[in-house]
């Protein structure tokens, strides 16, 4: 059982390359996973000298917890993930909503072992309101249910 | 530029359904009728693992709600049929669309039930994610976490039973669990040598289902959807995890330990397939070298 965000974020990390390589490996040249919670997205894109593929990248002051990186030969992608220790909440997914809206990741996971709150259930299933996940057309937010035990997402919880 | 393969059409969703049909699932198909059922079956109301005492009917009605939100939500029409021993899922079609056709190509044109379903072939060369919710869907219906279900040391295990028509599956299942690095402990097949090898019982008692035996805290990587079955799961598991600190290694297709066995008079019966009929076997992995074994052959 984890005590806090911090302590998912290896088991996270671990998870999301897997999937990463699975869905990308085949066609991209390099994929990064790393805890990026406490510092700017930019220093990371500097610290990867990926500053070429990101002409904005000075302005990215954001800190979403995990951040993937797909590096192509001449792109590279991004996957953000905010995690959470308690349910989901509306403020969680607007916030994840702001960060993927500036930098435009492929996709972006909210995740949490408690899965959906009641409202942020309510919303996205029972009114069905699922457009609010697409930030970009093509480009959504994933709402999952972490199972610490399987080490995998409760796809019969979970939003992709 | 790499050619588009099947496996990288398969979702969670798809290799869910897919493992729910190859193991309990049974099609039904004519010009009027175009229908799939998936069978939860239970032989008694109440199930125990370790302290727990369930009541499985209850837990998989409850479970099979998230299970048909999530068929409907890939535009299947679902509805829940209950009967005394057993609940289904009746997926039907008015018309072939394309979900149809992909389903039936998936799950191999001409066969019509879990009696000789096979695991569909992009399952193999898909991500880990979907291998394990196929294996997930299989298990859901057919896997069983039973304090009955223990080693002879006391250690708990996952049995996943296969109808005993089908000898293509368990080493298939085989190949696709130690893909994702879950050992299989032992498979006992239903046949004479292994299931009545003394010949004490006669009558044909070792025509049993096929059990793939898995100790619980390695399939607890796989767990279960149905309620009931991932709480025994996890209480089987804990207990093995306080208990044994030993480790089982992956099948590398040797055996190490083999007790020779009487012949059987029953070696020979023509329910056995013809890859093992007439043949005497020592241990289940000679079984598993006949039908097709990935490591042996």
């Amino acid at each position: 059982m984890y005590n806090n965000e911090i302590e998912m974020y290896p088991d996270l990390i671990v998870w999301l390359e897997n999937r990463l390589k699975g869905d990308f490996g085949r066609k991209a040249k390099k994929i990064t996973v790393l805890d990026t919670h406490d510092s700017d997205l930019s220093n990371f894109i500097i610290k990867l000298k990926y500053q070429r593929f990101f002409s904005e990248f000075p302005t990215y002051k954001i800190r979403q917890d995990i951040t993937g990186f797909i590096e192509y030969e001449d792109k590279v992608e991004l996957v953000f993930v905010e995690v959470k220790i308690g349910q989901l909440k509306l403020i969680d997914l607007s916030q994840l909503i702001g960060y993927s809206c500036i930098a435009l990741p492929i996709f972006s996971i909210l995740i949490a072992p408690a899965g959906m709150g009641s409202t942020l259930a309510k919303l996205l299933t029972s009114f069905n309101r699922k457009d609010i996940l697409e930030f970009r057309p093509g480009r959504k937010i994933q709402v999952l249910k972490w199972d610490e035990k399987k080490q995998d997402i409760d796809f019969m919880n979970s939003i992709q | 530029m790499e050619k588009n393969k099947i496996s990288n059409f398969l979702t969670p969703d798809i290799s869910y359904l897919l493992g729910l049909i190859t193991g309990r699932g049974e099609i039904q198909y004519n010009q009027d009728v175009k229908k799939i059922i998936i069978d939860f079956e239970y032989k008694s109301q109440r199930v125990t693992a370790g302290k727990l005492d369930l009541n499985q009917k209850l837990h998989i009605q409850t479970s099979l709600d998230k299970v048909i939100v999530r068929l409907q939500n890939m535009g299947i029409n679902v509805s829940k049929d209950i009967s005394e021993n057993s609940i289904s899922l009746v997926l039907k079609w008015d018309k072939e669309d394309i979900a149809w056709l992909f389903i039936k190509f998936l799950i191999n044109g001409t066969r019509f039930s879990y009696h000789d379903f096979q695991v569909p072939e992009p399952i193999f060369e898909s991500t880990d994610i979907n291998k394990k919710e196929f294996i997930r869907g299989i298990g859901d219906v057919t896997g069983y976490s039973r304090t009955s279900n223990a080693y002879i040391n006391g250690r708990h295990r996952t049995y996943i039973e296969i109808t005993q028509k089908n000898w293509s599956l368990p080493s298939q299942l085989c190949r696709l669990l130690q893909s994702i690095q879950v050992p299989i402990q032992n498979i006992n097949y239903g046949h004479p040598n292994l299931r009545d090898p003394k010949n004490k019982r006669g009558n044909r008692s070792w025509a049993k289902e096929h059990q793939m035996k898995i100790f619980a805290e390695n399939y607890q990587k796989i767990g279960f959807y149905i309620s009931h079955k991932e709480q025994a799961l996890t209480e089987l598991a804990n207990i093995n995890k306080s208990n044994f600190d030993t480790s089982i290694s992956l099948c590398d297709g040797t055996t190490t330990r083999k007790r020779v066995k009487i012949v059987h008079p029953d070696e020979n019966d023509s329910d056995l397939p013809t890859e093992i009929r007439g043949k005497h076997f020592d241990t289940f992995k000679e079984i598993c070298n006949c039908l097709n074994c990935y490591m042996q052959n």
